[in-house]
Protein backbone atom coordinates (compact mmCIF):
# COMPACT_ATOMS: atom_id res chain seq x y z
CA UNK A 1 0.00 0.00 0.00
CA UNK A 2 1.18 3.47 -0.83
CA UNK A 3 1.76 5.64 2.07
CA UNK A 4 1.34 8.96 2.30
CA UNK A 5 4.25 10.43 5.20
CA UNK A 6 6.59 9.26 7.83
CA UNK A 7 3.78 8.07 9.59
CA UNK A 8 3.12 5.22 7.42
CA UNK A 9 -0.74 6.90 6.64
CA UNK A 10 -2.50 5.61 3.66
CA UNK A 11 -3.78 8.49 1.52
CA UNK A 12 -7.10 8.44 0.22
CA UNK A 13 -7.86 9.03 -3.55
CA UNK A 14 -10.52 10.98 -4.66
CA UNK A 15 -12.00 10.62 -7.82
CA UNK A 16 -14.28 13.26 -9.86
CA UNK A 17 -16.13 12.32 -12.85
CA UNK A 18 -19.98 12.31 -13.72
CA UNK A 19 -19.78 9.29 -16.18
CA UNK A 20 -20.61 5.90 -14.18
CA UNK A 21 -18.69 4.11 -16.86
CA UNK A 22 -15.49 6.07 -16.15
CA UNK A 23 -15.35 5.56 -12.94
CA UNK A 24 -15.91 2.16 -13.05
CA UNK A 25 -12.75 1.80 -15.60
CA UNK A 26 -10.77 3.89 -13.29
CA UNK A 27 -10.95 2.36 -10.41
CA UNK A 28 -10.48 -1.20 -12.41
CA UNK A 29 -7.58 0.05 -13.86
CA UNK A 30 -5.82 1.55 -10.18
CA UNK A 31 -6.88 -2.59 -9.00
CA UNK A 32 -5.15 -3.85 -11.95
CA UNK A 33 -2.16 -1.30 -11.30
CA UNK A 34 -1.78 -2.69 -7.66
CA UNK A 35 -2.84 0.62 -6.14
CA UNK A 36 -5.26 -0.63 -3.27
CA UNK A 37 -5.53 3.15 -1.26
CA UNK A 38 -8.91 3.99 -0.43
CA UNK A 39 -10.76 5.29 -3.22
CA UNK A 40 -13.72 8.08 -2.84
CA UNK A 41 -16.09 9.03 -5.73
CA UNK A 42 -17.56 12.12 -6.42
CA UNK A 43 -20.14 12.91 -9.42
CA UNK A 44 -19.12 16.51 -9.93
CA UNK A 45 -17.71 19.54 -9.38
CA UNK A 46 -20.39 20.63 -7.06
CA UNK A 47 -20.40 17.50 -4.73
CA UNK A 48 -16.54 17.59 -5.09
CA UNK A 49 -16.60 21.03 -3.40
CA UNK A 50 -19.11 19.79 -0.42
CA UNK A 51 -17.20 16.51 -0.28
CA UNK A 52 -13.71 18.89 0.57
CA UNK A 53 -15.50 21.40 2.86
CA UNK A 54 -17.86 18.55 4.32
CA UNK A 55 -20.87 20.26 3.91
CA UNK A 56 -24.33 18.79 2.48
CA UNK A 57 -24.51 15.02 2.48
CA UNK A 58 -20.77 15.10 4.05
CA UNK A 59 -21.20 17.08 6.85
CA UNK A 60 -21.15 15.53 10.41
CA UNK A 61 -18.53 13.13 10.54
CA UNK A 62 -15.53 13.35 9.07
CA UNK A 63 -15.34 9.80 8.66
CA UNK A 64 -17.71 10.44 5.83
CA UNK A 65 -15.18 12.46 3.86
CA UNK A 66 -11.64 12.28 4.97
CA UNK A 67 -9.64 14.63 3.55
CA UNK A 68 -7.82 13.02 0.23
CA UNK A 69 -4.17 13.07 -0.30
CA UNK A 70 -4.71 13.20 -4.53
CA UNK A 71 -7.71 14.28 -6.35
CA UNK A 72 -8.24 12.92 -9.96
CA UNK A 73 -10.35 15.40 -11.56
CA UNK A 74 -12.65 14.99 -14.74
CA UNK A 75 -12.80 18.81 -17.00
CA UNK A 76 -16.59 18.51 -18.34
CA UNK A 77 -18.78 17.54 -16.12
CA UNK A 78 -22.27 19.10 -15.40
CA UNK A 79 -23.37 21.69 -12.80
CA UNK A 80 -19.98 22.65 -11.87
CA UNK A 81 -17.17 21.46 -14.47
CA UNK A 82 -13.85 20.72 -13.17
CA UNK A 83 -12.35 23.92 -14.54
CA UNK A 84 -13.92 25.84 -12.36
CA UNK A 85 -13.60 23.22 -9.49
CA UNK A 86 -9.95 23.91 -10.10
CA UNK A 87 -10.00 26.94 -9.74
CA UNK A 88 -12.09 27.46 -6.55
CA UNK A 89 -9.73 24.79 -4.68
CA UNK A 90 -6.55 26.01 -6.00
CA UNK A 91 -8.12 29.36 -5.24
CA UNK A 92 -8.51 28.14 -1.27
CA UNK A 93 -5.60 28.43 0.67
CA UNK A 94 -6.65 25.59 2.81
CA UNK A 95 -7.47 23.60 0.10
CA UNK A 96 -4.50 24.35 -2.26
CA UNK A 97 -2.31 22.05 -1.38
CA UNK A 98 -3.93 19.20 -2.39
CA UNK A 99 -2.10 17.32 -5.41
CA UNK A 100 -4.71 17.93 -8.86
CA UNK A 101 -4.26 15.35 -11.79
CA UNK A 102 -6.91 16.41 -14.46
CA UNK A 103 -7.50 12.89 -16.28
CA UNK A 104 -9.63 13.99 -19.12
CA UNK A 105 -11.15 12.98 -22.96
CA UNK A 106 -9.72 16.34 -23.93
CA UNK A 107 -6.74 16.28 -25.26
CA UNK A 108 -7.13 20.38 -26.08
CA UNK A 109 -4.87 22.85 -25.74
CA UNK A 110 -7.00 25.13 -24.35
CA UNK A 111 -7.90 22.91 -21.68
CA UNK A 112 -3.98 22.18 -20.77
CA UNK A 113 -2.94 25.54 -21.15
CA UNK A 114 -5.90 26.58 -18.72
CA UNK A 115 -5.85 23.86 -16.66
CA UNK A 116 -1.82 24.58 -15.73
CA UNK A 117 -2.41 28.19 -15.32
CA UNK A 118 -4.93 27.52 -12.65
CA UNK A 119 -2.54 25.93 -10.85
CA UNK A 120 -3.18 22.01 -11.36
CA UNK A 121 -0.53 19.51 -10.85
CA UNK A 122 -0.37 16.89 -13.81
CA UNK A 123 -2.73 16.96 -16.81
CA UNK A 124 -3.44 13.23 -18.09
CA UNK A 125 -5.59 12.46 -21.96
CA UNK A 126 -7.52 9.55 -20.68
CA UNK A 127 -5.29 7.05 -22.59
CA UNK A 128 -8.07 5.02 -25.59
CA UNK A 129 -7.72 1.42 -24.18
CA UNK A 130 -7.75 -0.11 -20.75
CA UNK A 131 -4.09 -1.39 -20.90
CA UNK A 132 -3.43 2.27 -21.43
CA UNK A 133 -5.31 3.52 -18.48
CA UNK A 134 -3.96 0.64 -16.48
CA UNK A 135 -0.09 1.74 -17.51
CA UNK A 136 -1.06 5.33 -16.76
CA UNK A 137 -2.07 4.46 -13.25
CA UNK A 138 0.87 2.77 -12.53
CA UNK A 139 3.31 5.34 -13.43
CA UNK A 140 0.56 7.65 -11.32
CA UNK A 141 0.53 5.37 -8.42
CA UNK A 142 4.50 5.24 -8.86
CA UNK A 143 5.32 9.02 -8.68
CA UNK A 144 2.07 10.53 -6.66
CA UNK A 145 2.42 7.59 -4.21
CA UNK A 146 6.00 6.45 -4.10
CA UNK A 147 8.50 8.81 -5.70
CA UNK A 148 6.69 12.60 -4.40
CA UNK A 149 6.93 13.61 -1.25
CA UNK A 150 3.35 14.52 -0.40
CA UNK A 151 2.31 17.70 1.96
CA UNK A 152 1.25 16.05 5.54
CA UNK A 153 -2.43 16.32 6.29
CA UNK A 154 -3.18 19.16 8.16
CA UNK A 155 -5.04 19.32 11.03
CA UNK A 156 -8.44 19.45 10.50
CA UNK A 157 -10.08 23.29 11.14
CA UNK B 1 -41.47 80.73 -60.83
CA UNK B 2 -38.19 82.71 -61.51
CA UNK B 3 -37.44 85.28 -63.97
CA UNK B 4 -34.23 84.28 -64.38
CA UNK B 5 -33.10 83.20 -67.69
CA UNK B 6 -33.77 79.87 -67.85
CA UNK B 7 -31.93 77.14 -70.21
CA UNK B 8 -33.23 73.92 -71.36
CA UNK B 9 -30.42 71.27 -73.13
CA UNK B 10 -28.28 72.17 -75.26
CA UNK B 11 -30.59 71.79 -78.48
CA UNK B 12 -32.27 75.20 -79.13
CA UNK B 13 -29.89 76.92 -77.49
CA UNK B 14 -26.76 77.09 -79.50
CA UNK B 15 -27.03 80.46 -81.35
CA UNK B 16 -24.93 83.52 -79.77
CA UNK B 17 -23.02 81.09 -77.34
CA UNK B 18 -19.42 81.06 -77.14
CA UNK B 19 -17.33 77.82 -78.40
CA UNK B 20 -15.77 77.25 -75.32
CA UNK B 21 -19.36 77.37 -73.78
CA UNK B 22 -21.16 75.33 -76.62
CA UNK B 23 -18.51 72.59 -75.88
CA UNK B 24 -19.43 72.02 -72.40
CA UNK B 25 -22.81 72.01 -72.85
CA UNK B 26 -22.33 69.34 -75.63
CA UNK B 27 -20.37 67.07 -72.63
CA UNK B 28 -22.70 68.14 -70.27
CA UNK B 29 -25.60 66.05 -72.42
CA UNK B 30 -23.40 63.56 -73.68
CA UNK B 31 -22.89 61.92 -70.12
CA UNK B 32 -25.01 59.06 -69.49
CA UNK B 33 -25.56 60.33 -65.91
CA UNK B 34 -28.09 62.44 -64.70
CA UNK B 35 -27.03 66.04 -64.02
CA UNK B 36 -28.83 68.52 -62.69
CA UNK B 37 -27.74 72.28 -62.08
CA UNK B 38 -29.56 73.65 -59.59
CA UNK B 39 -29.73 77.54 -57.94
CA UNK B 40 -29.39 78.42 -54.41
CA UNK B 41 -32.75 78.05 -54.06
CA UNK B 42 -32.74 74.50 -55.45
CA UNK B 43 -34.56 75.85 -58.88
CA UNK B 44 -33.47 73.60 -62.07
CA UNK B 45 -31.66 75.86 -64.27
CA UNK B 46 -30.43 73.21 -66.77
CA UNK B 47 -30.16 69.41 -67.07
CA UNK B 48 -29.04 66.77 -69.22
CA UNK B 49 -31.00 64.29 -71.38
CA UNK B 50 -29.49 61.58 -69.16
CA UNK B 51 -31.97 62.84 -66.71
CA UNK B 52 -35.97 63.33 -68.79
CA UNK B 53 -34.65 59.85 -69.89
CA UNK B 54 -34.21 57.86 -66.22
CA UNK B 55 -36.86 59.98 -64.45
CA UNK B 56 -39.43 59.90 -67.37
CA UNK B 57 -39.81 63.39 -67.08
CA UNK B 58 -39.95 66.44 -69.57
CA UNK B 59 -37.73 69.41 -70.36
CA UNK B 60 -41.33 72.22 -69.90
CA UNK B 61 -41.94 70.04 -65.86
CA UNK B 62 -38.92 70.57 -65.20
CA UNK B 63 -36.82 73.58 -65.93
CA UNK B 64 -37.69 76.62 -63.05
CA UNK B 65 -39.26 73.85 -60.70
CA UNK B 66 -38.00 73.95 -57.70
CA UNK B 67 -36.35 70.17 -56.78
CA UNK B 68 -38.58 68.90 -54.55
CA UNK B 69 -41.55 70.09 -56.47
CA UNK B 70 -41.01 68.42 -59.57
CA UNK B 71 -43.24 65.50 -61.14
CA UNK B 72 -45.79 64.85 -58.04
CA UNK B 73 -43.34 65.75 -56.06
CA UNK B 74 -41.02 62.56 -56.13
CA UNK B 75 -38.04 64.20 -55.20
CA UNK B 76 -39.54 65.52 -52.12
CA UNK B 77 -37.00 62.63 -49.69
CA UNK B 78 -36.25 64.17 -46.33
CA UNK B 79 -32.68 62.80 -46.30
CA UNK B 80 -32.25 64.86 -49.73
CA UNK B 81 -33.62 67.99 -48.17
CA UNK B 82 -31.29 67.62 -45.18
CA UNK B 83 -28.64 66.27 -47.37
CA UNK B 84 -28.91 69.53 -49.92
CA UNK B 85 -30.01 72.06 -47.36
CA UNK B 86 -27.22 71.83 -44.43
CA UNK B 87 -24.66 69.59 -45.24
CA UNK B 88 -24.02 71.15 -48.81
CA UNK B 89 -24.27 74.45 -47.46
CA UNK B 90 -21.72 73.43 -44.40
CA UNK B 91 -19.09 71.01 -46.31
CA UNK B 92 -19.67 72.75 -50.13
CA UNK B 93 -19.13 69.33 -51.34
CA UNK B 94 -20.98 65.66 -50.96
CA UNK B 95 -19.32 62.59 -52.44
CA UNK B 96 -21.00 59.12 -53.19
CA UNK B 97 -23.78 60.07 -51.11
CA UNK B 98 -26.82 56.98 -51.25
CA UNK B 99 -30.38 57.97 -51.60
CA UNK B 100 -32.56 54.95 -51.47
CA UNK B 101 -36.26 55.94 -52.54
CA UNK B 102 -39.40 55.01 -54.14
CA UNK B 103 -40.19 57.19 -57.35
CA UNK B 104 -43.14 56.95 -58.56
CA UNK B 105 -42.75 56.71 -61.96
CA UNK B 106 -39.49 54.28 -61.57
CA UNK B 107 -40.21 52.62 -58.49
CA UNK B 108 -37.90 51.95 -55.94
CA UNK B 109 -33.89 53.39 -56.77
CA UNK B 110 -30.64 53.75 -55.14
CA UNK B 111 -29.52 57.31 -56.32
CA UNK B 112 -25.68 57.85 -55.96
CA UNK B 113 -25.74 61.59 -55.61
CA UNK B 114 -22.31 64.30 -56.08
CA UNK B 115 -22.76 67.39 -55.61
CA UNK B 116 -20.91 70.56 -55.39
CA UNK B 117 -21.96 74.26 -54.36
CA UNK B 118 -20.21 76.64 -56.74
CA UNK B 119 -19.82 79.89 -56.39
CA UNK B 120 -17.93 82.03 -59.17
CA UNK B 121 -17.29 85.49 -57.70
CA UNK B 122 -18.39 87.10 -54.54
CA UNK B 123 -20.93 88.52 -56.61
CA UNK B 124 -22.30 85.95 -58.46
CA UNK B 125 -25.45 83.75 -57.32
CA UNK B 126 -24.12 80.07 -55.62
CA UNK B 127 -25.10 77.22 -58.04
CA UNK B 128 -25.50 73.79 -57.27
CA UNK B 129 -24.34 70.97 -59.04
CA UNK B 130 -25.50 67.55 -58.65
CA UNK B 131 -25.08 64.35 -60.60
CA UNK B 132 -27.12 61.34 -59.85
CA UNK B 133 -25.99 58.00 -60.74
CA UNK B 134 -28.39 54.88 -60.31
CA UNK B 135 -26.98 52.16 -58.96
CA UNK B 136 -30.01 50.33 -57.80
CA UNK B 137 -28.41 47.27 -59.42
CA UNK B 138 -24.81 47.50 -58.09
CA UNK B 139 -26.03 48.16 -54.35
CA UNK B 140 -28.81 45.21 -54.52
CA UNK B 141 -25.96 42.75 -55.98
CA UNK B 142 -23.69 43.89 -53.41
CA UNK B 143 -26.49 43.24 -50.90
CA UNK B 144 -26.74 39.87 -52.30
CA UNK B 145 -23.18 38.69 -52.21
CA UNK B 146 -22.44 40.42 -48.87
CA UNK B 147 -25.71 37.94 -47.44
CA UNK B 148 -24.38 35.28 -49.36
CA UNK B 149 -20.82 35.34 -47.80
CA UNK B 150 -22.33 35.66 -44.93
CA UNK B 151 -24.60 32.58 -45.12
CA UNK B 152 -21.48 31.03 -46.06
CA UNK B 153 -18.98 32.21 -43.30
CA UNK B 154 -22.01 31.18 -41.37
CA UNK B 155 -22.58 27.38 -42.59
CA UNK B 156 -18.82 26.57 -42.74
CA UNK B 157 -18.18 27.75 -38.99
CA UNK B 158 -21.28 25.77 -38.30
CA UNK B 159 -20.05 22.55 -40.30
CA UNK B 160 -16.72 23.04 -38.54
CA UNK B 161 -18.08 22.82 -34.79
CA UNK B 162 -20.61 20.18 -36.21
CA UNK B 163 -17.60 18.26 -37.03
CA UNK B 164 -15.41 19.27 -34.08
CA UNK B 165 -18.15 17.93 -31.58
CA UNK B 166 -19.70 15.04 -33.49
CA UNK B 167 -16.15 13.61 -33.74
CA UNK B 168 -15.20 14.73 -29.97
CA UNK B 169 -18.26 13.29 -28.26
CA UNK B 170 -18.05 9.76 -30.73
CA UNK B 171 -14.65 8.73 -28.98
CA UNK B 172 -16.26 8.87 -25.64
CA UNK B 173 -18.36 5.66 -26.34
CA UNK B 174 -16.01 4.20 -28.65
CA UNK B 175 -13.85 4.59 -25.76
CA UNK B 176 -15.79 2.69 -23.98
CA UNK B 177 -15.94 -0.22 -26.58
CA UNK B 178 -12.52 -0.78 -26.65
CA UNK B 179 -12.04 -0.33 -23.26
CA UNK B 180 -14.46 -2.57 -21.92
CA UNK B 181 -14.11 -4.95 -25.05
CA UNK B 182 -10.65 -4.88 -23.91
CA UNK B 183 -11.75 -6.25 -20.36
CA UNK B 184 -13.85 -8.89 -21.67
CA UNK B 185 -11.51 -10.51 -23.55
CA UNK B 186 -9.22 -10.40 -20.40
CA UNK B 187 -11.34 -11.66 -18.14
CA UNK B 188 -13.53 -14.09 -19.95
CA UNK B 189 -10.27 -15.27 -21.81
CA UNK B 190 -10.46 -19.22 -20.72
CA UNK B 191 -14.19 -19.28 -21.84
CA UNK B 192 -13.34 -17.70 -25.15
CA UNK B 193 -12.19 -19.95 -28.05
CA UNK B 194 -12.39 -20.36 -31.35
CA UNK B 195 -15.32 -18.35 -33.12
CA UNK B 196 -16.52 -16.43 -29.92
CA UNK B 197 -12.86 -14.62 -29.99
CA UNK B 198 -12.71 -14.34 -32.97
CA UNK B 199 -16.01 -12.47 -33.12
CA UNK B 200 -14.71 -10.01 -30.25
CA UNK B 201 -11.21 -9.30 -31.91
CA UNK B 202 -13.22 -8.29 -35.25
CA UNK B 203 -15.47 -6.10 -33.17
CA UNK B 204 -12.59 -4.20 -31.49
CA UNK B 205 -10.80 -4.03 -35.12
CA UNK B 206 -13.67 -2.46 -36.09
CA UNK B 207 -13.91 -0.35 -33.28
CA UNK B 208 -10.19 0.62 -33.72
CA UNK B 209 -10.68 1.56 -37.06
CA UNK B 210 -13.32 4.10 -36.25
CA UNK B 211 -11.30 5.29 -33.55
CA UNK B 212 -8.88 6.24 -36.22
CA UNK B 213 -11.51 7.36 -38.55
CA UNK B 214 -13.15 10.14 -35.75
CA UNK B 215 -9.41 11.61 -34.80
CA UNK B 216 -8.95 11.81 -38.35
CA UNK B 217 -11.95 13.56 -39.07
CA UNK B 218 -11.62 15.93 -35.85
CA UNK B 219 -7.67 16.96 -36.94
CA UNK B 220 -9.48 17.82 -40.28
CA UNK B 221 -12.51 19.44 -38.54
CA UNK B 222 -9.42 21.79 -36.57
CA UNK B 223 -7.50 23.02 -39.58
CA UNK B 224 -9.81 25.95 -40.47
CA UNK B 225 -9.61 26.44 -36.82
CA UNK B 226 -6.08 26.73 -35.73
CA UNK B 227 -5.53 29.45 -33.64
CA UNK B 228 -1.72 29.16 -34.44
CA UNK B 229 -0.24 32.41 -35.87
CA UNK B 230 1.68 32.02 -39.32
CA UNK B 231 5.45 33.04 -38.58
CA UNK B 232 7.95 32.50 -40.80
CA UNK B 233 9.18 28.94 -41.01
CA UNK B 234 11.65 26.82 -42.72
CA UNK B 235 10.08 24.44 -44.01
CA UNK B 236 13.64 22.48 -44.47
CA UNK B 237 13.46 22.13 -40.83
CA UNK B 238 10.22 20.86 -40.63
CA UNK B 239 11.30 18.56 -43.27
CA UNK B 240 14.32 16.84 -41.89
CA UNK B 241 12.64 16.34 -38.55
CA UNK B 242 9.52 14.57 -39.70
CA UNK B 243 12.46 12.36 -41.32
CA UNK B 244 13.40 11.92 -38.07
CA UNK B 245 10.10 11.04 -36.61
CA UNK B 246 9.69 8.77 -39.51
CA UNK B 247 12.89 7.10 -39.34
CA UNK B 248 11.85 3.82 -38.27
CA UNK B 249 9.07 3.56 -40.90
CA UNK B 250 12.38 4.27 -43.25
CA UNK B 251 14.28 1.88 -42.06
CA UNK B 252 11.43 -1.16 -41.92
CA UNK B 253 10.60 -0.20 -45.38
CA UNK B 254 14.20 0.00 -46.37
CA UNK B 255 13.38 3.22 -47.89
CA UNK B 256 15.75 6.10 -48.36
CA UNK B 257 14.25 10.08 -48.41
CA UNK B 258 16.27 13.21 -49.81
CA UNK B 259 15.40 16.19 -48.59
CA UNK B 260 16.76 19.55 -50.82
CA UNK B 261 16.44 22.75 -50.85
CA UNK B 262 13.40 23.90 -49.32
CA UNK B 263 12.29 27.74 -49.21
CA UNK B 264 11.70 29.21 -45.81
CA UNK B 265 8.07 30.87 -45.80
CA UNK B 266 5.00 31.99 -43.69
CA UNK B 267 2.85 29.30 -42.47
CA UNK B 268 1.41 27.58 -39.50
CA UNK B 269 4.65 25.40 -38.42
CA UNK B 270 2.43 22.26 -37.04
CA UNK B 271 0.26 22.14 -39.68
CA UNK B 272 3.29 22.49 -41.92
CA UNK B 273 4.64 19.97 -40.23
CA UNK B 274 1.24 17.71 -40.36
CA UNK B 275 1.66 17.98 -44.17
CA UNK B 276 4.97 16.75 -44.42
CA UNK B 277 4.22 13.76 -42.38
CA UNK B 278 1.36 13.04 -44.15
CA UNK B 279 2.70 13.25 -47.50
CA UNK B 280 6.17 11.34 -46.87
CA UNK B 281 3.89 8.80 -44.43
CA UNK B 282 1.74 8.61 -48.06
CA UNK B 283 4.66 7.99 -50.34
CA UNK B 284 6.47 5.28 -47.77
CA UNK B 285 3.52 3.82 -47.58
CA UNK B 286 1.99 3.14 -51.28
CA UNK B 287 6.26 1.94 -52.73
CA UNK B 288 6.72 -0.86 -54.70
CA UNK B 289 7.08 -3.78 -53.12
CA UNK B 290 9.97 -5.25 -55.80
CA UNK B 291 11.98 -2.18 -55.22
CA UNK B 292 13.38 -0.22 -52.23
CA UNK B 293 11.67 3.48 -51.89
CA UNK B 294 13.39 6.22 -53.01
CA UNK B 295 11.57 9.98 -51.66
CA UNK B 296 12.76 13.08 -52.81
CA UNK B 297 11.33 16.12 -51.06
CA UNK B 298 12.51 19.47 -53.52
CA UNK B 299 11.62 22.66 -54.61
CA UNK B 300 10.51 22.53 -58.28
CA UNK B 301 9.62 26.67 -59.27
CA UNK B 302 9.96 29.92 -57.41
CA UNK B 303 7.24 32.42 -58.88
CA UNK B 304 5.24 35.46 -58.23
CA UNK B 305 5.81 35.02 -54.75
CA UNK B 306 4.83 31.53 -54.33
CA UNK B 307 7.27 28.16 -54.18
CA UNK B 308 6.13 24.98 -55.33
CA UNK B 309 7.65 21.75 -53.44
CA UNK B 310 7.50 18.68 -54.69
CA UNK B 311 7.22 15.21 -52.88
CA UNK B 312 8.81 12.44 -55.75
CA UNK B 313 8.53 8.79 -55.14
CA UNK B 314 8.70 5.64 -56.66
CA UNK B 315 5.83 3.88 -55.62
CA UNK B 316 3.09 2.08 -56.87
CA UNK B 317 1.39 5.49 -58.36
CA UNK B 318 -2.26 5.60 -59.29
CA UNK B 319 -4.47 6.12 -62.66
CA UNK B 320 -4.44 9.54 -63.95
CA UNK B 321 -7.91 9.78 -63.47
CA UNK B 322 -8.14 9.63 -59.96
CA UNK B 323 -5.93 12.74 -59.65
CA UNK B 324 -8.75 14.40 -57.80
CA UNK B 325 -10.19 11.49 -55.74
CA UNK B 326 -7.36 11.10 -53.59
CA UNK B 327 -7.58 14.45 -52.43
CA UNK B 328 -11.49 13.62 -51.22
CA UNK B 329 -12.44 12.80 -47.55
CA UNK B 330 -12.62 8.65 -46.96
CA UNK B 331 -11.20 8.05 -49.98
CA UNK B 332 -9.18 4.95 -51.06
CA UNK B 333 -8.08 3.67 -53.66
CA UNK B 334 -6.79 0.43 -52.60
CA UNK B 335 -8.63 -1.93 -50.20
CA UNK B 336 -8.11 -2.06 -46.65
CA UNK B 337 -6.38 -5.67 -46.25
CA UNK B 338 -3.13 -4.12 -48.97
CA UNK B 339 -2.96 -0.77 -47.07
CA UNK B 340 -4.28 0.38 -44.14
CA UNK B 341 -6.12 3.85 -43.36
CA UNK B 342 -8.86 6.17 -42.85
CA UNK B 343 -8.73 8.15 -46.39
CA UNK B 344 -8.05 11.06 -44.57
CA UNK B 345 -4.64 11.81 -45.33
CA UNK B 346 -4.39 13.37 -48.08
CA UNK B 347 -8.03 15.36 -47.64
CA UNK B 348 -5.88 16.95 -44.78
CA UNK B 349 -2.83 18.15 -46.64
CA UNK B 350 -5.34 19.65 -49.69
CA UNK B 351 -7.34 21.56 -46.48
CA UNK B 352 -3.75 22.74 -45.13
CA UNK B 353 -2.67 23.51 -48.08
CA UNK B 354 -6.14 25.19 -48.94
CA UNK B 355 -5.78 27.37 -45.86
CA UNK B 356 -2.19 28.80 -46.82
CA UNK B 357 -4.05 30.25 -49.77
CA UNK B 358 -2.15 27.56 -51.94
CA UNK B 359 -2.81 24.47 -54.05
CA UNK B 360 -1.89 21.01 -54.49
CA UNK B 361 -1.58 18.49 -57.14
CA UNK B 362 -0.70 15.11 -57.55
CA UNK B 363 0.33 13.70 -61.08
CA UNK B 364 1.31 9.88 -61.46
CA UNK B 365 0.44 6.75 -63.85
CA UNK B 366 0.30 3.12 -62.36
CA UNK B 367 3.43 1.49 -61.90
CA UNK B 368 5.19 4.51 -62.21
CA UNK B 369 5.66 6.77 -58.91
CA UNK B 370 3.67 9.96 -57.92
CA UNK B 371 4.78 13.31 -57.63
CA UNK B 372 2.86 15.64 -55.14
CA UNK B 373 3.45 19.42 -56.34
CA UNK B 374 2.10 21.94 -53.33
CA UNK B 375 2.41 25.59 -54.55
CA UNK B 376 2.38 27.60 -51.35
CA UNK B 377 3.00 31.73 -51.16
CA UNK B 378 5.71 33.18 -49.52
CA UNK B 379 4.16 35.93 -47.38
CA UNK B 380 0.40 35.70 -45.81
CA UNK B 381 -0.07 39.16 -45.68
CA UNK B 382 -3.60 39.78 -45.21
CA UNK B 383 -4.50 36.11 -44.24
CA UNK B 384 -3.96 35.69 -40.62
CA UNK B 385 -6.15 33.63 -38.64
CA UNK B 386 -7.82 32.95 -42.54
CA UNK B 387 -10.19 30.34 -42.59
Amino acid sequence: MMMQDKHKIPITILICDDDEDDRMLTQQALEDAHISNELRFVDDGEQLLDYLYQRGEYAGETGAAPRPGLILLDLNMPKLDGREALQRIKGDATLVDIPIVILTTSGLDADVIRSYRLGVNSFITKPVTFSGLVEAMNVLGKYWLEIVELPPTPTLV
Amino acid sequence: MSDEKVSGTSSGAAAGIPPAERLLLDIFDTVREPLLVLDAEFRVTRTNRAFFQTFRVTPEGTIGKVLFDLGDRQWDIPPLRALLRDRLVAERELYDVDVDHVFPAIGRKIMLLNARLVTHGPDEPRVILLAIEDVTERRLTERRLAAQRFELERSNTALNEFAFVASHDLQEPLRKILSFGERLGTSASPLLEGNPRHYLERMLDAAARMRTLISDLLAYSQIATSETPFVTTDLAVIAHAVVADLETTIADAGARVDVGELPVIEADAPQMRQLFQNLLANALKFRRHDAPAVVHVATSSQLNGTRTITVTDNGIGFKQEHREKIFRMFERLNSRAQYEGSGMGLAICRKIVERHGGTIAATSSAGQGTTFSVMLPVTQAGREYAP
